[in-house]
This record gives structure tokens, C-alpha cells and sequence, in this order.
């Protein structure tokens, strides 16, 4: 399980140095791990949509890949802080179904960081772990929404 | 061997080839099948081994996936699973031209990749140096510079110097058009329809050479023929198409065809006849008869009901997955490699304790892992010890070489990526040493390096917030200073008394033109530094027991920021 785990991780890892840029998808940079030393620890560089309070910013999430990677699913989480209705405001923790209960052993790690700039642009506030951020789309008040988020981006988030 | 190379979709030049080769590849584990099975209801194809480990996944709870196919989330069990011959055979035979096949499209796309004037000089320069003056030449001398090393490159082949020489004035069209695959000929053939002729009467006169697949002048193919043959044999041309079909095509195929009728072929491999496993109801069972049931096979009884469990499980998953591979394994063989497995388990649950599994209890085997593995720890510096220990475990016991050298590889590549992209690496290296220093995401106890890293870098871009000043500015397109001042007076007087006001000022009637968020920031008592991570981290972070006023009120206000007061 472990080797099989380890042989994938380099085959992503390998993937994701050698494609060309213009073929990746848009949304993420950098989908690297942390360091030489630890296959199972990886990074990414998430792009702030556009047309969304998160618009400009770029947000770290670290990801953590189990040892039964790709049959379990990695657990994720932000390290830039971040206002979103499904990301916890102190952990950072993202609840994401398909970090979770729909995970399928087909996603790779791409596949989850596309995912994670998806949910960005299109929060769910029916299951918050951030219930002012929810709270704010579920009154409506997406200017509030926007506002909070886009105070959130140019705190934090700006790319240096 | 060769499945743990590093081959990946990404190393043909061609978006069909690319698609081709990730066709052929198991959606779980992006490796080419082995022992391909085809799910019945979605058609969808895996890998035997992967596609019932990700379905006992589901069985044990693992993910809640229940059982779906990875791919479509189509629902399906174990009895949709069928072996394809078919695709093991096709998987089979790319993978032995896979090599060569690669080598042949990157030389044929050559010639439209490199701008023809740098080529034409780079052949001046090669014509010079490499032409002796007796006249016969080294043909590929170009080829083998510009490609990566084919195969074929070193062949020498000397051509008598009378064609060859009018073929290599530097005047004429470039040289390359003369050795090369029929396609890039045609190449350069219609662009030179226009210019010189004296190319295109040349260009008649050449063949394709069968062996090299390069074009010779028609007058010396015999010679270059012998010349071919004589050396060919040692060399890759001809070699591998005579080799491999015989280990890899016939002999498989042949194999292949008894492993369809599964446990009737299994009967000669088995020294000892251990019966078939079947699927069991482990929560009806009690330990005891999951321990017969696990004796009966020849596995290890020891460890608790958990472990005893998903040893069935995998065991049952191996000889299943066995039965579809075209060359199926000795029942021995496969208990071996259930105890491999098992170890690898072992190791990395007492490895990471983050890991949900619980620990196998084989008391015995876990003291000989340690045992064993202990000298390899003391090769790692310590920092490193973590990961790379079960790393390097199990690359010792798995694919030594292999994973060893995919490990290089990458970072021979990462290295080179630093090379070329130096700024962008050293900003990720930093990036990467916050999300290390920092555990959790709490906010209100950063570890000081965080925070000191974020405030650097927020008062070092100049259209940022500054924090040091009694009021906390917006500058750039939010910064309207006045504007926004008196709109957080005006919002800070609208707090208490609730929801129509706000409502109306939510419609917008009131909000400045450049669209400034509605902070309110107040300044601070005193002139206490805090470092901004506590500020938010306090003041605005949402937290739960806000959910209450949220319930109460319909509208929020917008987020306010205060220092803290003492």
C-alpha cells in the first residue's frame, strides 16, 4: 500500500514538473512537495478567482497525503488565512466533499486543487465551518460578502 | 523493471501519442495496466489489484465511497469485475515498442523545431570540423548532436564522397533534409519545390534505408545494406523486434489464455493445495472463526480482529487480482507478498502516529523490522528521519534500485527547475517554510516567525495596510481616506440600532464610488504594537458564537477591526 502510494506521488510529482505550463490548468501554481526529503507532505499555490473578493490573492494550502494515498483521500488546509464559508477561519480546514466522503481513488492531486479554486468561486453556505462568511451569503448581502472576502484577500493574500 | 521507471504521458511530443499512452494507463495508480479488468456496468477499465483495494476501501469504511467505480461513481461490486485480455495484450505490446517509438517521434520531429538558419550554420560548422579530408563523413554527425542520443546515431555509415559531398554545400538546402525519416523529407521537399533544384534531383536519388530507416543515395543501398546488417544486429534496430515478441508476445499470450479459466490453471502452480479464499461477513464472525477461516488458508493467525480482517481482505484482494493477471503467481508467492504488505503497514503506522490504522500487533515481525531497519536510520540526518526512514524502508525492501532512482530523478529535475526558475523556487522554499513552522492555522497564536513573515511582507508592497499609525489606511483603489472615514463614522453609528438602516445602507445608496469595503476600522486606545495576526485573530475572525446573532439579526454588518484595549 505504501509502495504503491510512493510510486504515485513521484509519478504526480513528475507529472506536474514536466507538463507545460500553458497545459495546466488554470487556477493553481507550484503543486510541488514541501520538500525532498517528504514525499507526503505537498504544497500548492492557489490563484484567487476572478471576479470574486478572493480576485488577486494567492493562497497557500498545504496538503497532507496518508500513507493509503489514493485509496484515502489527503486532508487539506489553508495556510493563508481566508474568509469562505466552507474553510474553518482558525485551522483552516476545508470541507470539501470530495475531500471527504466522495472521494475517489481516480482524483490526484490536481484534481483536488482544482476542486479547492472551485469551491473559492462557488461557496457552499449551507454547510459552513465559517458561519459569519455564510451567514452573509444566506441574507443575501453578497456585497458584504464580497467585501469581507476581498478585505480578507488584501490583508493576507497579496503575492509578494 | 521497467514499470517503475518514470514514464509519463508528458514525455511524447505529440497530443495524440500523449493521450495514447494516458489511455493505457489505470486510472488509480497512472501506471500501465497490469492485469486489466473491465467493469461490466460503465465499461470503465483499472487495474485488478487497484480496483478491489479501492472497493474493500469502501467495504472497511475507509471512505465512505460504498462502492462506486472510481471513475463514474457508477454503483458496482466485485462480480462486475471481468479481466480484458484484449487490453493487457495491447499494454503489453506498446510497452515494448514504447522505447523506440519514442526515440523515432522525437527525431522525426526534429527538423520544424530548430529554426532552420541556427541548424544550417550549426551544419557549416560540423561540416568543417567533422570532414576529413579524404571526403567520406560521419552522416549523423548533425543528427546526433541536435537529437538526444538515438540508438542508431553511432552507427557510422561512409558514403563514397562524390554524392555526399555536393549534398553538403552549405549553399544548398539544409543537409538534414537528407537523412531523414520519409515524413520530414516530404518536408523539406514541398518547401524546396520553389528554391533549389539541385536538392530535389538529389533528393530522387535517395531510398530509405529498411534497417536504419535513414535515407541513403539508391546507388550505395546495397552497401550501406551490408553495412546495416553488419552492425545492426548488436545494435537496437533490428534487435528488439526479433527479441521481444518472443518473451513478451508469444509466451504471454499463450499464458494468457489458461488464466481465464481461473482456478482450474492456478492447480499446477500450488505445491500445497490451499483452498480459494471467498468473501466473508467479518461482522457476523467471531475471532475464532475468522482465525480458522485464515488458517485454512495458510495466512497468520496472529493480531486482533481488525488486523485479522484486512489480512482477509488483502489476501483476498491479491488472489483475486491474481486470477486476472495474464501470468498468474504461485499461491506462495502471493502469501509472501501479503506479508510484505503487512510490514509495510507496521512500518509506517509506528513510523507516522498520525495514521488511523491501528498498529498490527505482531510483536515478533515489528521487533525484526526495527532490527533490520535500523541501520539504514542512522544513514539519514536527523531532521529528514520522519518520512524518508519509511522511505527509504521500503524502497530497501520493495524496488530497491527503482525507487531509488525515481527519487534522484526528481531531484535532479527539481534542480534543474531551480536552475532555470531561481526567484520563483526561493519564494515557494519560503512559502513552504511558513506552512512548516506553523502546525495549525490558529490565528491568535502564530508562531512568531509567521507573523513576523506576513507583516514584513505586507508593509514592504507600498499599496498595502499599514498597520504602525494610530488609523489604519487603505491606499490604491479602496483608499479614498476621507470618504472612507466618515463612512466607517456613519457605520459605526448604524451598528446598534438594526436592520431596516443597514438594509438601505446595504442597497448601496450611501457607499462611495470607487466600491470600498465596508470596514470600519477604530483606532487603537493606545500605541500598542500588536502584531496583526492578534488583531484579526481577536476582533474580526468569525467565530462560532456569532452564529446566535446571525440567527437574530438578517443582516450582518460589515466586518469591524479593533484593537485591543487594555
Amino acid at each position: 500500500m505504501h509502495g504503491s502510494a510512493v510510486r504515485r506521488l513521484l509519478k504526480e510529482a513528475q507529472n506536474y514538473q514536466t507538463a507545460n505550463p500553458s497545459d495546466c490548468a488554470q487556477g493553481f501554481r507550484r503543486l510541488a512537495p514541501q520538500s525532498d526529503s517528504d514525499l507526503f507532505a505537498w504544497a500548492c499555490i492557489i490563484d484567487g478567482p476572478d471576479d470574486t473578493g478572493y480576485q488577486g490573492g494567492a493562497f497557500q494550502v498545504a496538503i497532507a497525503v496518508p500513507d493509503t494515498y489514493p485509496m484515502q483521500p489527503p486532508t487539506c488546509r489553508f495556510v493563508t488565512p481566508i474568509c469562505h464559508p466552507n474553510v474553518h477561519p482558525k485551522t483552516g480546514e476545508i470541507c470539501l466533499d470530495i475531500l471527504k466522503t466522495a472521494w475517489s481513488p481516480a482524483w490526484t492531486l490536481k484534481a483536488v486543487c482544482l476542486a479547492i479554486h472551485l469551491l473559492l468561486s462557488s461557496p457552499e453556505p449551507s454547510s459552513p465551518l465559517n458561519c459569519d462568511a455564510a451567514g452573509l451569503l444566506r441574507t443575501g448581502d453578497t456585497l458584504g460578502y464580497q467585501s469581507l472576502t476581498h478585505m480578507y484577500t488584501q490583508l493576507y493574500a497579496l503575492p509578494q | 523493471m521497467q514499470a517503475y521507471e518514470l514514464e509519463d504521458p508528458n514525455d511524447w511530443p505529440l497530443h495524440g501519442l500523449r493521450d495514447l499512452d494516458s489511455h493505457l494507463r489505470c486510472g488509480i495508480c497512472k501506471e500501465y495496466f497490469t492485469a486489466a479488468v473491465i467493469v461490466s456496468e460503465c465499461r470503465h477499465h483499472f487495474c485488478s489489484l487497484c480496483l478491489r483495494r479501492a472497493l474493500s476501501a469502501a467495504y472497511t469504511g475507509v471512505a465512505d465511497t460504498r462502492t462506486q467505480c472510481p471513475s463514474c461513481r457508477a454503483p458496482i461490486d466485485s462480480q462486475s469485475i471481468h479481466p480484458d485480455p484484449l487490453l493487457n495484450e495491447i499494454v503489453a505490446s506498446f510497452r515494448v515498442c514504447r522505447p523506440q517509438l519514442l526515440t523515432l517521434v522525437n527525431r522525426g520531429l526534429a527538423p520544424p523545431e530548430t529554426p532552420k538558419p541556427t541548424t544550417r550554420k550549426r551544419n557549416k560548422r560540423t561540416h568543417a570540423a567533422t570532414s576529413p579530408p579524404s571526403g567520406s563523413r560521419h552522416r549523423y554527425a548533425t543528427r546526433s548532436r541536435t537529437k538526444q542520443q538515438s540508438p542508431t546515431a553511432p552507427v557510422a555509415i561512409t558514403v563514397p564522397s562524390t554524392d555526399s559531398e555536393s549534398d553538403f554545400q552549405p549553399d544548398s538546402a539544409p543537409p538534414h533534409s537528407l537523412h531523414r525519416t520519409p515524413t520530414a523529407r516530404r518536408h523539406d521537399g514541398s518547401s524546396e519545390q520553389q528554391g533549389s533544384r539541385r536538392v530535389h534531383e538529389s533528393d530522387t536519388d535517395l531510398s530509405v534505408c529498411p534497417i536504419c530507416q535513414c535515407a541513403v543515395p539508391t546507388s550505395t543501398i546495397n552497401r550501406h545494406l551490408d553495412a546495416c546488417l553488419g552492425i545492426a544486429p548488436p545494435s537496437d534496430a533490428a534487435s528488439p523486434v526479433k527479441k521481444r515478441p518472443k518473451t513478451a508476445g508469444v509466451a504471454w499470450l499463450l499464458s494468457a489464455k489458461p488464466s481465464a479459466s481461473s482456478t482450474v490453471s492456478m492447480a499446477p502452480h500450488q505445491p500445497q493445495s490451499l483452498p480459494r479464499p471467498t468473501k466473508l461477513v467479518y461482522s457476523i464472525m467471531t475471532d475464532k472463526q475468522l482465525r480458522k477461516a485464515l488458517k485454512d488458508l495458510g495466512l497468520s493467525t496472529q493480531g486482533d480482529k481488525a488486523a485479522l480482517q484486512r489480512r482477509h481482505t488483502e489476501y483476498l484482494n491479491l488472489y483475486l487480482a491474481n486470477e486476472d493477471a495474464p501470468n498468474p503467481k504461485p499461491i506462495h508467492r502471493l502469501i509472501q507478498d501479503l506479508q510484505h504488505w503487512e510490514k509495510s503497514l507496521t512500518l509506517t503506522a509506528s513510523s507516522t502516529s498520525s495514521t488511523p490504522t491501528p498498529q498490527l500487533n505482531v510483536a515478533s515481525s515489528k521487533a525484526h523490522d526495527n532490527a533490520r531497519h535500523h541501520p539504514s536510520r542512522s544513514r539519514i540526518p536527523s531532521s529528514q528521519r520522519s518520512q524518508s526512514t519509511t522511505l527509504s524502508d521500503q524502497s530497501e525492501r520493495d524496488e530497491p534500485d527503482q525507487v531509488r532512482r525515481m527519487i534522484a530523478e526528481l531531484k535532479a529535475q527539481r534542480e534543474r527547475q531551480r536552475q532555470s526558475k531561481p526567484q520563483a523556487q526561493k519564494s515557494l522554499t519560503n512559502a513552504s517554510a511558513i506552512s512548516a513552522d506553523a502546525p495549525n492555522h490558529s490565528l491568535a497564536k502564530q508562531p512568531a516567525s509567521t507573523a513576523g513573515n506576513v507583516s514584513q511582507s505586507t508593509s514592504a508592497k507600498p499599496t498595502g495596510l499599514s498597520v504602525g499609525g494610530p488609523l489604519i489606511e487603505l491606499s490604491g483603489p479602496t483608499s479614498d481616506q476621507t470618504n472612507f472615514t466618515e463612512y466607517s463614522d456613519h457605520f459605526d453609528g448604524l451598528e446598534d440600532e438594526d436592520i431596516p438602516i443597514l438594509d438601505a445602507w446595504a442597497s448601496g445608496s450611501e457607499r462611495p464610488a470607487g466600491g470600498a469595503p465596508p470596514l470600519s476600522l477604530s483606532s487603537p486606545a493606545t500605541q500598542q504594537q500588536p502584531n496583526q495576526y492578534d488583531v484579526i485573530g481577536q476582533a474580526s475572525l468569525p467565530n462560532l458564537d456569532h452564529d446566535a446573532r446571525l440567527a437574530s439579526t438578517d443582516a450582518t454588518p460589515p466586518i469591524t477591526l479593533h484593537y485591543p484595549e487594555d
